[in-house]
């Protein structure tokens, strides 16, 4: 980079001006979010005439709200118990196959690439098909199946420093496969599996088609309600929760960078 | 010698979850999509709907112009971040995976409230004497461009950066010492070598765009609607499950079969992996 620096000397003040006004543009929603749910009135006006935190006291205080969130918990919470295995198991497999690797690694990628519609469309039609009617568990299945790619690609970028002499090793002193990897593999890719499971669970907490479309009516995730709330009535309480989410987005990758520090 | 034994056991959790929750559900649509007019004409059904075909255009071509602006938008965003100086350049990369975390539903509707009528914009184009009233973008194309490119970014960035980062400096040593003007290198050197990274970064956006709907729910518009608009409106509102599927089966094929194909020839998820 210090090459590229010294050689593009008259480029790059042109291009960091114009990455400086595309960051203002990628601040905008988030910046207009902000004041609003500071509102001290009823009406969604930029910028609010006055301020105030009573937007946050009424979200915290009404049950739905609470109720939803909580919602959002737990099936994030089951989701990223199911993705984390998934991802985890695909990064410590692929290492050993080498017929088929391009092949199975396509297929771990796709849910990323899969329209998210469809994929909610599908589960709500294949259990159907089963006989049943699709619910939260399906809803937790979904988003599984959306996190595991994402813990698939944070393991496996935590896997690459770690030695592969250092497995073989460990076999050729008579340690079996299930040893090797419960005693030396995981332990070294403990921190990225944590960091993985964090960005999991923000990305199922914080997904919003799946939940639509697969919450049952008064078992809302707070996307869902996000949603429901924002096509039907204009109040600045949903600003107030757009922001806790964001807040809470921006906690979620810091504990998620926290984990994942490779230590030096 | 480490023979890769426990291969098949690693990959059975990943292999349960995507056969019940992927394989599964795909198997679905396509059995439900084929069930009104058979295998054949489940392809053929949805274009009979003169709101599909128009949704099918339209979704094409604000997919190719969204992924344009992006390509731009995200190659300039990644040379700075390889050319700012180090405070400036994590600034960058901190706003970018900023935008990259935050909720798509709540970006959506940080859009919604700059672009609706008396929004954000709106007050500040009058704040500074641009326009008295509304600018009228909210669920038009011209507010939903720029909302759809903020969204797909991140996605345009994260390669193209990681082939800038991959440019030899012995390269750039080599052109300079040779004579080589700097709008010459810009043009031999840094931007051949950023080839692979926006093709695959925009083939991405492009695949993204096609079946993009949260956005395009929220600022579409009733007359500017995406096929993953239409879909969502027979599959909620209607619930005309069948034909979703027939119309779900046709988005699938073309998205599933642009990925695959760009896999084939552009290594996606070799660069996915290098993040």
């Amino acid at each position: 980079m210090d090459e590229l620096r010294a050689t593009l000397r008259r480029t790059a003040p042109v291009v960091t001006t114009a990455a400086c006004l595309i960051v203002v543009f990628l601040l905008v929603p988030l910046l207009v979010i902000l004041p609003v749910s500071f509102s001290a009135g009823t009406f969604l006006k930029f910028p609010p005439s006055a301020l105030s935190t009573r937007w946050f006291s009424e979200v915290f205080t009404d049950p739905d709200w609470q109720a939803s969130f909580l919602q959002s918990l737990k099936v994030a919470g089951v989701a990223t118990v199911l993705a984390v295995p998934a991802g985890t198991g695909s990064a410590l497999g692929l290492r050993r196959v080498t017929r088929g690797r391009r092949l199975l690694r396509t297929v771990l990628i796709a849910p990323m690439v899969i329209p998210q519609l469809v994929l909610a469309l599908g589960l709500y039609l294949g259990v159907q098909d089963l006989g049943g009617t699709a619910g939260v568990k399906t809803l937790m299945l979904g988003q599984a199946v959306l996190a595991a790619p994402l813990v698939y690609l944070t393991v496996s970028s935590g896997l690459a420093s770690v030695d592969p002499a250092l497995s073989r090793a460990a076999q050729s002193l008579g340690h079996r496969w299930p040893s090797v990897l419960l005693r030396v593999e995981l332990p070294l890719v403990a921190r990225s599996i944590a960091g993985a499971a964090v960005l999991a669970f923000g990305l199922c907490f914080d997904e919003s088609v799946l939940s639509y479309y697969l919450s049952p009516p008064g078992q809302e995730t707070l996307p869902t309600r996000i949603w429901l709330q924002a096509s039907q009535q204009a109040s600045p309480a949903i600003a107030a929760v757009s922001s806790l989410v964001i807040g809470l987005a921006i906690a979620l990758i810091g504990l998620s960078a926290i984990l994942t520090r490779r230590k030096s | 010698m480490w023979d890769g034994s426990g291969a098949r056991w690693l990959l059975v959790p990943p292999a349960v979850l995507l056969v019940l929750g992927l394989a599964g559900p795909l198997v679905a649509v396509v059995v439900a999509g084929s069930a009104g007019h058979g295998p054949a004409g489940m392809f053929a059904e949805p274009f009979r709907s003169g709101l599909f075909l128009r949704a099918v255009w339209r979704t094409l071509w604000m997919s190719a112009l969204v992924t344009a602006c992006t390509w731009v938008a995200g190659v300039v965003y990644a040379v700075a971040l390889g050319l700012a100086p180090v405070w400036l350049g994590r600034v960058l990369s901190g706003v970018l995976f900023l935008t990259f975390w935050v909720s798509l539903l709540v970006r959506t509707y940080g859009w919604v409230l700059t672009l609706q009528p008396a929004g954000a914009l709106d007050g500040l184009a009058k704040a500074l004497h641009l326009s008295s009233g509304d600018l009228g973008l909210y669920q038009t194309t011209g507010g939903l461009i720029p909302a759809m490119v903020h969204i797909m970014l991140p996605y345009m960035v994260l390669p193209v950066y990681a082939s800038l980062r991959a440019i030899d400096p012995a390269h750039l040593r080599a052109a300079r010492s040779l004579g080589a003007s700097e709008p010459l290198i810009v043009r031999k050197v840094v931007l051949p070598a950023l080839r692979s990274g926006s093709a695959a970064g925009a083939v991405i956006v492009f695949v993204m765009s096609l079946g993009f709907y949260v956005t395009p729910a929220f600022l579409g518009g009733p007359n500017g609607q995406l096929v993953s608009v239409v879909i969502g409106t027979e599959f909620g509102r209607l619930q005309n499950l069948g034909g979703a599927a027939a119309m779900g089966v046709v988005l699938l094929a073309a998205t599933l079969g642009l990925y695959l194909l760009a896999d084939r020839f552009l290594k996606i998820s070799d660069q996915w992996e290098r993040f």
